[in-house]
Order: C-alpha cells, then structure tokens, then sequence
C-alpha cells in the first residue's frame, strides 16, 4: 500500500482488484447464509416448475 | 520516418499482441463449450431429444419432415439411449417409463415449427458419422453447436473491431464471453438456439455497418439478412424491429415529425382498442356470443347473460380443461356449482353440463329471478381423457344468468368463495389457505376479457393469432392483478436463468451466487444510463455520431430480447401448470447486455480503477464458471 499523506491511504490497482473480489466472494457466502437460514433454496428448486410440466413433456401422446 | 517506423512498429506490436490475446481467449470459450459437451449426460438439455431426431431425419430422408412424420427405428434408437443414460430414472423428477415398442412412444415437445437451417447443418455434419452410435452422433451434433459458438465469439470480436478503438474493453467483453455459464452450455446442446443467438449478433453487426456509412449494397445487405431471420427461429422476429430503428437512425427524420407521428397512431391504437367490446377472456364460443355474454349488473357485479343470437339460435360458451388437470383428478369424486337465475319468470332449466370424455352430465332445475346455487357431484372414471364445461342457453324467449362457476376435485364443503380468484392465477403465488380447494375453471365470474384483436391482423395471420392461446396471453397481458402477481417473480427468474440454469432448468447454480451478480447488474444499469446520457449530450461517442447510434442501436436490441423473454410467460403451453419464460430467450440480446454490463461498471469506477474493477469482476465470473462446472453441473450428473 502506498501512503500519500499522513491521512489517507491509496491502494495500488491488483490490490483494489483483490479487495473488490474478497467482497464480492464475502457477499456470495452472506447471500448463500441468508438464503439457507430463510428457506429460499426452494425458491431456486422451483425454478421453471420442470417437476410440473417434464412429466407432461414426455407423457405418450 | 525513424519516427513513423517507430510508430508502425509500435502498431505492429500491438495488433500481433491483441491476436495472440483474442486467439487465447477464444481457446478458453472453446475450452469452457467441450467441457459443456461432454460433461453433460446425453439428452440433459432442454429439448435435445426432439431437436435431434429432427435433424437426423432430414439427413434420413433427403428433406424437410413433415409435422408428425418419424422414421419408427430412429425414434426408437433415440428412447433407448434416454433409458439406458438415465433420462427415464433420475432422483430428482419422477418421469413417465415409456412403452418403447409404442405407435405413439414420445420424445418430448415437437420442434417441426422451427424453420429447418439449423437441422440442416446438423444433418450435414452427422453425416460422416450415420453409422456409428446414436450417442457419437449426439456429441457431434453438440460440437456443431459449440463451432457456432465459436462463430458467435469471433462476431462478437468483429461488432467490437467496428466499434470502439478500446482495445481493453474489446478483451474484457470477449473474457465475459468466454465465461458466461449458461452461454456455454446454451452452445453446447442440440438446439436451434445455437444458429439463433449468433444470427441474432450478425444481424445487429449488418445494422452497426449501415450505421457507419450508408450505401446501396449495404442496404441490400441489410434487407436480405432481415430475410435470414425468418429462415432461423421465431425468436428472432422481435428483433425485426431493429430495422426501422437502424433507419430512423441512419436518415434522421425530424423527430419533431416523428414523435407526432407516432403519438398519433399510438393515439389511435388505443381509440379503436377501448371504442369495440373486449370478448370475453377463456371461454370458447361465436364472436358474437364471447362479446355480449356478460353483463355488468347495478351492484357492479359481473354475470354470464345467455340467451339466444341474432339467428335465434341458443347461445353456447364451453371450455376444455387442460390435460395435466384432467389427468390430476380423474378417479376422484368432482363438484360443479354455479350461481343461477333466470332473467324473468319461472322456467325449467339445464345445469352447466360436463362432458366426460364426450359424455354428457348434468341436471334440470328450477329457476326464477333470485341468485340461487347449485351444486351437484360426479366420479371421474379413472382413464378420463378430455373434461370439457359448457354454459347453455335455455329456449327462446329465456335468458339465463350464471355467475361464480366452480369445479373442484373433493366434496361440497372444500367450494372455494363466491370469487375466489380462478386456476388462471398461479396457485403458487396466491395466499394458501387450508380452507377451499382450487376452482379448476378459468374466468368463473366473466370480469376478465381479452382485448379485441383487429380483424384484419386476424384474417392476415391465418388463424395464429386468434386462436384460443392468443386469446389467452392477451387476456393475461390486459389483467393488473396476474401482472402483479407473476411479474415480480418471472423477473427474478429471468435474471438468474440468465446467468446459470443448465439442463432442462432444473439445474441453477446455489442462490447466493446472484447476490453480488445482482449488486454487480443494478450498479451496470446505473452506470450504463449515466454512459448513455452523457453520450447523448455530448452527440457522439469515441468522438463519432455513427457510434452514439450504434450504442442507442444495442440498447434497443436488449430493451427488445428481454422484453421478448418477458412478455413470453404471457404464452402458456400446458394449461393447469405455470410455465416461466428462462433468461436464455433473452440470449438473442446477449452481445448488448453484456456491453451494457461492462460498460456501465466501468463508468461507475473512477477512471484510474476502471481495470481494476474490472479485473475483480471477470475473476468474481472466473470463479463462478468454475463452480457451476465442478460444484454444480458434476455433482448433479453424478447423482443421476
């Protein structure tokens, strides 16, 4: 990291590239935590209600 | 002229530098597509089966097959690879074993509609390969796909060669590319979607060159490629309209004419809209009867008024339940109610009749002037193939009123409230309640109708777009509650099956992947506006007006693709069961959002940290690509 003033602190670019990749990994892992602690993997499951509509596709006509 | 050495030295440099980097970043697409390819079992792809007997027989009979046409053995050959891979005996969905000796043994959905230009060029590529097994032969099909997709990325690298000079903007577009799951594995099935997605990009590169200078030959090859997309997929019709926007773009009209142009007919539209009787919405019966069925009463109540038509001949509204739902209730015990009266007067009358299977059911009863229910029950035999309700008019002079239809499977006690919303609304996203069953008719209480289509567009489309279907999705389209009620979530679904739903859809990538790609895509969409806005202002882009046009070109061509991918869950192929649109009908828009996408991250970040952004959202898509391939997609086929 290099220091500009006393104050302030200015990342280098690779470092800012790691930064913004841990937080969007950071966020990745809070969503996934949320989303088990609320249910809402069945929201995913649901995804085009293929249980539904599959059978129906492949019934003998 | 040491000085213009230096210089074209230095451009030399670059141009053999950015080869080299395009021809790595195709060989990581080509990579990302064979292992698509070939992971994937045989047959997990949406449709695959059906797409592919229909290539093999135009190689088989030397041309195009008629609707139902089959060559028995092919089929065959094709339903005893599904058993023996698996298809009829995963864990996660329980499918029907099939009869494979059967007369009527069934793929999945026909894909005969679709114009044959892809199937051809698979016929033409299997050809070689006839007598090995059907499996080879579904591998080379699926890398005639996947070379289609190299085709789209090269296209991809020419749209972006015309236009724009930022040759780092050119490597992360084509790295977004090469790391799109979900394209990926798009252009890694049979599917006519393969050919679609890249006409759909060449179409776009046709327009962007007319942009940049207009000339005749041009605009014949802009008039001919408009042909083309008729020739691929319906998908791709949508996308016609970017030919009246290229030439609005390319000979600006005054726009002062124009938006008054426009403003009028809109004007007028909704004029001959809203001055004719909307019919009314799932109910089948003649014009004239589906517009003056129903009448609004004092109370603001709305009813079915049946009586005779101007021939004087009974009028009569029927509707036929959809498959899945026959198929779920029959064996079971039904109930039918109806709220009835007469108009006046005291008169004996037919119950709505059910027809089972062609059969007849109902009964007679007493009507006078007061609302009064009636309710009777019948069994279903167990192999009930066709359900259909139908709503008589009694004999001249009578009129009869019916209002809140129901049918449900079980015993009086479960019929749900007088207007309790009807099956048309997805049962899923209504309040659950313990307390009633699910009326199985559509459009019980006549307040929902369909907005009138004009006769001529009618008559000019042969049928197509009159029949019941249409009717269907236009009813939905004019309904603010069935908007309400499916849109939130159909966009929700578009945006994740964008990036990663594979196989039949039944396969998505963990939810909290599309945390941050959310986060990722509204910063996009607001830095993207911002880009649009200070371009407009300024009138040009990279300094050049051609290429602002070329930009507002793009934004029309994604603003078309994923309202196209919406509008789509307006159209309902199996009744009884919702079917969702998938983000990969949006697919056809892929290169503009994807622009839109870069673009309008880059424009958020500040100018010396633009690559650095971007540099750690291309390594966030790296790491999600791997995922959906070793923590997704193998794991799920292993299981199967």
């Amino acid at each position: 990291m290099k220091k500009t003033s006393k104050h302030s602190i200015v990342l280098r670019p690779w470092q800012l590239t790691i930064v913004l990749l841990a937080l969007l990994l950071v966020v990745t892992i809070a969503t996934t935590t949320i989303s088990n602690a609320v249910g809402s993997e069945t929201f995913v499951q649901q995804l085009g209600d293929y249980k539904t509509y599959l059978p129906l596709v492949f019934q003998d006509s | 002229m040491r000085q213009f050495s230096a210089h074209y030295v230095q451009h030399l440099f670059k141009q053999r530098l950015e080869n080299w980097i395009v021809v790595g970043l195709a060989l990581v697409w080509l990579l990302h597509l064979a292992i698509y390819v070939v992971l994937v079992p045989p047959w997990q792809h949406y449709d695959e089966p059906t797409h592919f007997e229909y290539a093999l027989l135009i190689r088989e009979l030397g041309r195009v097959p008629t609707l139902e046409e089959q060559i028995p053995e092919l089929r065959r050959a094709i339903a005893y690879s599904m058993r023996d891979s698996g298809f009829y005996s995963r864990a996660d969905i329980v499918l029907p074993e099939p009869n494979l000796d059967s007369g009527n043994l069934n793929l999945g959905i026909n894909e005969r509609h679709v114009p044959p230009s892809y199937y051809a060029l698979v016929a033409l590529t299997t050809l070689p390969v006839r007598q090995l097994s059907i499996e080879t032969q579904l591998l080379v099909a699926r890398f005639t796909s996947a070379a289609l997709g190299l085709g789209f990325f090269f296209s991809a690298y020419t749209f972006l060669r015309l236009w724009s000079d930022d040759s780092e903007l050119r490597y992360c577009l084509l790295s977004l590319i090469a790391l799109q799951p979900a394209l990926a594995d798009s252009f890694s099935s049979v599917n006519s979607d393969a050919l679609a997605n890249l006409v759909a990009l060449l179409w776009l590169i046709v327009c962007s060159f007319f942009l940049k200078q207009r000339s005749g030959w041009r605009l014949a090859l802009l008039l001919l490629t408009a042909c083309l997309l008729f020739a691929v997929k319906r998908t791709l019709i949508p996308q016609l309209l970017l030919l009246p926007i290229t030439l609005l773009l390319a000979y600006k009209p005054p726009w002062r004419v124009l938006v008054s142009g426009l403003s009028l007919l809109v004007a007028l539209g909704a004029l001959a809209l809203f001055s004719q009787p909307w019919p009314l919405a799932n109910w089948i019966g003649s014009p004239h009867t589906l517009r003056t069925a129903y009448l609004r009463e004092s109370d603001g109540r709305h009813s079915f008024r049946l009586a005779q038509e101007a021939d004087g001949s009974p009028m009569l509204l029927y509707q036929d339940l959809p498959r899945l739902t026959v198929r779920s209730i029959s064996g079971q015990t039904v109930t039918l109610a109806a709220w009835m009266r007469s108009e006046s007067g005291h008169f004996e009358a037919s119950t709505p009749i059910l027809e089972i299977d062609g059969q007849a059911h109902n009964q007679v009863v007493q009507l006078d002037s007061e609302w009064q229910q009636v309710v009777w029950q019948t069994e279903l035999p167990s192999d009930t193939r066709s359900l259909r309700l139908l709503l008589p008019a009694p004999m001249a002079p009578h009129a009869i009123y019916y209002d809140s239809l129901a049918l449900i499977a079980g015993d009086p006690s479960r019929l749900p409230p007088r207007d309790a919303p009807d099956s048309s609304y997805p049962q899923e996203l209504l309040p659950r309640t313990g307390d009633y069953s699910p009326n199985l008719l559509r459009n019980a209480s006549a307040e929902r109708h369909a907005p009138p289509l004009p006769e001529l567009l009618a008559s000019l489309s042969g049928g197509l777009l009159d029949g019941v279907g249409m009717r269907d999705a236009l009813a939905t389209m004019s309904d603010p509650y069935w908007i309400w009620l499916v849109y939130p979530r159909q966009i929700v679904l578009l945006f994740m099956s964008f990036w990663g739903t594979f196989g039949w859809g039944e396969v998505s990538l963990p939810i909290g992947w599309f945390g941050p790609l959310g986060l990722l895509v509204i910063a996009a969409l607001i830095g993207g506006l911002r880009y649009t806005w200070q371009a407009m202002r300024a009138g040009a882009i990279e300094g050049e007006r051609w290429k602002l046009d070329v930009w507002l070109l793009c934004l029309a061509a994604l603003l078309i693709a994923w309202g196209a991918a919406l509008l789509r869950v307006h159209s309902q192929p199996f009744g009884g069961a919702m079917f969702w649109s998938f983000g990969r009908y949006a697919f056809v828009g892929m290169l503009p959002s994807l622009l839109f996408f870069l673009i309008g991250l880059g424009q958020l970040a500040p100018r010396a940290y633009r690559n650095s952004v971007l540099s750690a959202v291309l390594a966030f898509l790296l790491i999600m690509a791997l995922f959906a391939l070793f923590g997704t997609l193998l794991p799920h086929y292993t299981q199967l």
